[in-house]
């Protein structure tokens, strides 16, 4: 997928026949005049980009629905863009590399600058798969509380569509979305639990209608992927009588976590940690932070 | 050594003054034999040495011999005492051999004539009474095993000495009381030997398993712990019970055997932690050492090494309380006893091994401020803070741990509601005494399984060869555990981890074959909690 072209230069043009024609679009302003990269460039890269972003503070929700994600998304040929920071960020570029996807980090700050260690190794890996890292800032500029946002343009810029993962009350993410609207581009975002405090930004960008909700058949008209649905499933009649019991429970009062489901059904705690494992296994309910629910 | 009877007096020159007396010198959990040499001479300044390696309270023994004696009436003679510890190239240490030397004094002046037999052990108070000693069990053992039929020990740790068969057990209160017995004046009452299975029976459970309220799912695996020896790591938010559940683990855990019993009393005799008048560790240890303690509190040491924690919980529990503040490379060095069930430790004074094998109990918060993923609290901590907090449990530790368990939580409003629903939980959870009978029966057919292979007692124990020789899985089972290695990427590590927990899961059933369910609840202890 990640095919080289060999451009020395580690710097490229707004006139530069491979600058990304997204990013030329009169939408994005303040213009970007020139890149900063590392890594190959390669114009293949931008031509299927979808931006994953999200707060620095990640939840288990968040990692478990960024596991199903991107993975789909690689696999309908996106690009995954990023900002290379600790958290959602971070998570986005591992299991883009995970899953054999490409990947573009856009940073906050110079090309050069000194990063953390663990943004340093990745933005490595990145580059050793065929990434790129980008920036529009020089050398070392180091970052600044403005340039962030400024950043986010560009992640929005270069991407087909963006999905907010999870984001709090007062998160970057919600600077991307609203870049997002300006340059017209569809916003996803990841809803969550409203007593999630991470999810509240997404949730709100939902409400706002600024973000269309990111479903299971959003994701699915997102790639492409229709057959998803068809294959799960054999009848309720065929699974045994106990197994039926947990998901009817669990259908009518809703997601409960296995203790609870221990003190109002007559099996141990042990029968049910084992029957719902073998129930995931066959796709009829999931667990997402500690709380079974069928699907 | 070993040459002539014991401990009698050289009297066949009469112009020779020199006595003979057995005692014991105790070295990591091994006993030595030591002779007690005193030879009192006419001429010469009148002076009082000890030879033979002996350490402060060794050499400060002349101070409390000569007053000890003087107060029991006998006369302490001016004349030139030269006392050998032999083998003369041990080093000693401790009060112990204040008795053996004040009774080779007066036997070797002829203070006291007659015949002791045996082993004398103790320290002795100015006034003449004996004091406790460490170790007095190791000196009934000695005993047993040179076949001698005496000990002479403090009164206080006499029970001790006590619960070996074929000797005689003197428990002695003062240095009068043993000059009387040793002139056959007025005999020591022996002590009767102490049966050991009777003072294993009892149990008194401190905290009751059905005290802990809700938290179904931590229990269980608290019961499966328990019953395949499997290390138990609880992550949870504060108040969630962790604790509670750590203290009420104890009731669950079947009783010790004799032979463990005599193992373990070993270690606490010679760390002197065996409380005043106790035969013998009667349950199995429970250690909760704080998370302050230093590498050397918890693996043993000191110039003459003494247990550590890890020794003192042998056969029982080393219960880690807040396992991401202890310090990393405290435990680091766990990991070489974990694996070897054993610790040597090598000092100045020589190399000591203990038995270590303990079943680690571990609690952790998700995260330094507590509230990861907690259902109404939020976590203020940054995922780097997260990380660096995660990092303190290295991998090689975590390895070594086989269920990971998410404590919720508990709901006050489950616990406090109506009374009629506070009956129903109650009715629901079972208590100590019906968990701990399932841990038996499973630990009984562990103890079948592994009949043959030497310190293999638990289906924690088992290395991969083990695994697939006990562990057989029908293709049914064995796909449906590839699904699950595959759709949760369980390393080759954690799989073989996941058999042997269903193994253990099995044997509760009192199941031979090991079938789906046992394999599907098994996996859901794998390491997803840290």
């Amino acid at each position: 997928m990640c095919d080289t072209e060999r451009v020395k230069e580690k710097e490229i043009d707004r006139d530069d026949k491979n600058f990304p024609e997204k990013l030329k679009s009169e939408l994005v302003r303040p213009i970007v005049k020139k890149l900063w990269y590392r890594g190959k460039w390669n114009s293949k890269l931008f031509e299927k980009c979808a931006a994953v972003v999200g707060a620095r503070k990640m939840s288990r929700y968040g990692k478990q629905a960024l596991g199903e994600i991107i993975p789909k998304l690689c696999g309908a040929g996106y690009t995954i863009v990023s900002g290379l920071m600790y958290g959602v960020d971070q998570e986005a570029h591992k299991l883009t590399l995970e899953c054999g996807g490409c990947a573009i980090a856009v940073l906050g700050y110079g090309i050069n600058a000194r990063m953390e260690e663990e943004a340093a190794r990745l933005a490595g890996k990145i580059v050793e798969r065929g990434g790129l890292i980008l920036s529009e800032y020089s050398d070392i500029t180091s970052a600044r509380i403005w340039t962030f946002p400024q950043r986010n343009r560009i992640v929005v810029g270069i991407s087909d569509v963006i999905v907010v993962a999870e984001a709090g009350e007062k998160s970057g993410s919600l600077n991307t979305a609203s870049w997002a609207r300006r340059m017209n581009k569809p916003v996803y975002a990841i809803p969550g639990s409203v007593f999630s405090p991470t999810s509240e930004g997404t949730n709100w960008l939902v409400a706002q209608g600024l973000a269309k909700a990111l479903t299971v058949t959003e994701l699915n008209t997102l790639t492409h992927d229709s057959n998803a649905k068809t294959q799960q499933k054999n009848s309720l009649e065929q699974m045994e009588e106990r197994e039926r019991e947990l998901i009817t429970k669990l259908k009518v009062e809703g997601p409960m976590g296995v203790n609870e489901i221990a003190r109002k059904s007559n099996l141990s705690a042990g029968e049910i940690l084992g029957r719902l494992l073998q129930l995931e296994i066959k796709g009829w309910v999931v667990e997402e932070r500690g709380m079974w629910k069928a699907v | 050594m070993g040459s002539g009877r014991a401990g009698n007096v050289e009297s066949c020159i009469v112009n020779i003054m020199l006595a003979k007396v057995k005692s014991v010198a105790t070295v990591g959990l091994e006993a030595v034999e030591v002779t007690v040499e005193v030879d009192v001479a006419e001429r010469g300044f009148p002076a009082f040495d000890i030879v033979g390696l002996g350490d402060k309270a060794v050499s400060e023994s002349r101070a409390r011999v000569k007053k000890a004696i003087e107060n029991s009436g006998a006369s302490f003679p001016d004349k030139r005492i030269t006392v050998n510890l032999a083998p003369a190239d041990l080093p000693k240490e401790g009060s112990n051999y204040d008795l053996p030397i004040a009774i080779g004094i007066l036997l070797a002046n002829r203070e006291i004539e007659g015949e002791i037999e045996g082993y004398v052990y103790g320290e002795l108070g100015l006034d003449g009474s004996v004091k406790r000693c460490r170790g007095t069990l190791l000196v009934g053992m000695l005993a047993r095993e040179k076949k001698l039929s005496a000990v002479y020990v403090p009164i206080e740790t006499a029970a001790e000495a006590a619960v070996i068969p074929g000797i005689i057990v003197y428990p002695v209160r003062n240095l009068t009381e043993l000059i009387e017995h040793i002139r056959e004046e007025k005999k020591i009452e022996p002590m009767k030997t102490i049966e050991i299975l009777s003072l294993l029976d009892d149990a008194e459970p401190q905290v009751d398993i059905g005290e802990v309220v809700g938290q179904e799912v931590a229990k269980r695996a608290a019961e499966i712990a328990a019953a395949g020896g499997h290390n138990l790591l609880l992550v949870g938010p504060p108040g969630a019970g962790k604790t509670m559940l750590a203290k009420a683990f104890p009731s669950i855990l079947p009783p010790l055997l004799p032979e463990e019993s005599l193992e373990v009393t070993r270690i606490y005799s010679v760390a002197g932690m065996l409380p005043s008048g106790t035969a013998l560790m009667r349950r199995r240890p429970f250690r909760s050492p704080h998370h302050t303690t230093s590498m050397v509190g918890l693996i043993g040491g000191g110039s003459n090494p003494m247990p550590g924690e890890i020794s003192l919980a042998h056969l029982g529990v080393l219960f880690l309380d807040e396992l991401p503040e202890f310090s990393r490379s405290v435990l680091e060095v766990l990991r070489q006893p974990m694996e070897d069930q054993t610790v040597s430790i090598t000092r100045a004074m020589g190399k000591v091994q203990y038995p270590a094998s303990f079943l680690l109990l571990a609690s952790a918060n998700p995260c330094p401020c507590g509230y990861l993923n907690h259902p109404f609290k939020e976590c203020t901590c940054g995922e780097r803070v997260i990380n660096k907090y995660r990092a303190r449990i290295s991998g090689p530790i975590l390895d070594r741990i086989d269920l990971h368990v998410w404590v919720d939580p508990v709901e006050v409003n489950k616990l406090t509601s109506t009374d009629e629903r506070r009956e129903k939980l109650d009715e629901r959870g079972e208590n100590s005494t019906q968990v701990r009978e399932r841990v038996i029966s499973a630990r009984g057919k562990q103890q079948m399984r592994f009949t043959g292979i030497r310190g293999m007692y638990t289906n924690a124990q088992m290395g991969n060869k083990q695994v697939k020789i006990f562990c057989k899985l029908s293709e049914e089972v064995k796909q449906f555990l590839n699904t699950a290695a595959n759709k949760y990427n369980l390393s080759a590590r954690a799989y073989f981890k996941v058999i042997k927990v269903a193994r253990t899961i099995a044997d509760l059933e009192g199941m031979e074959e090991i079938l789906v369910n046992h394999i599907a609840e098994a996996v859901q202890y794998r390491e997803n909690v840290w």
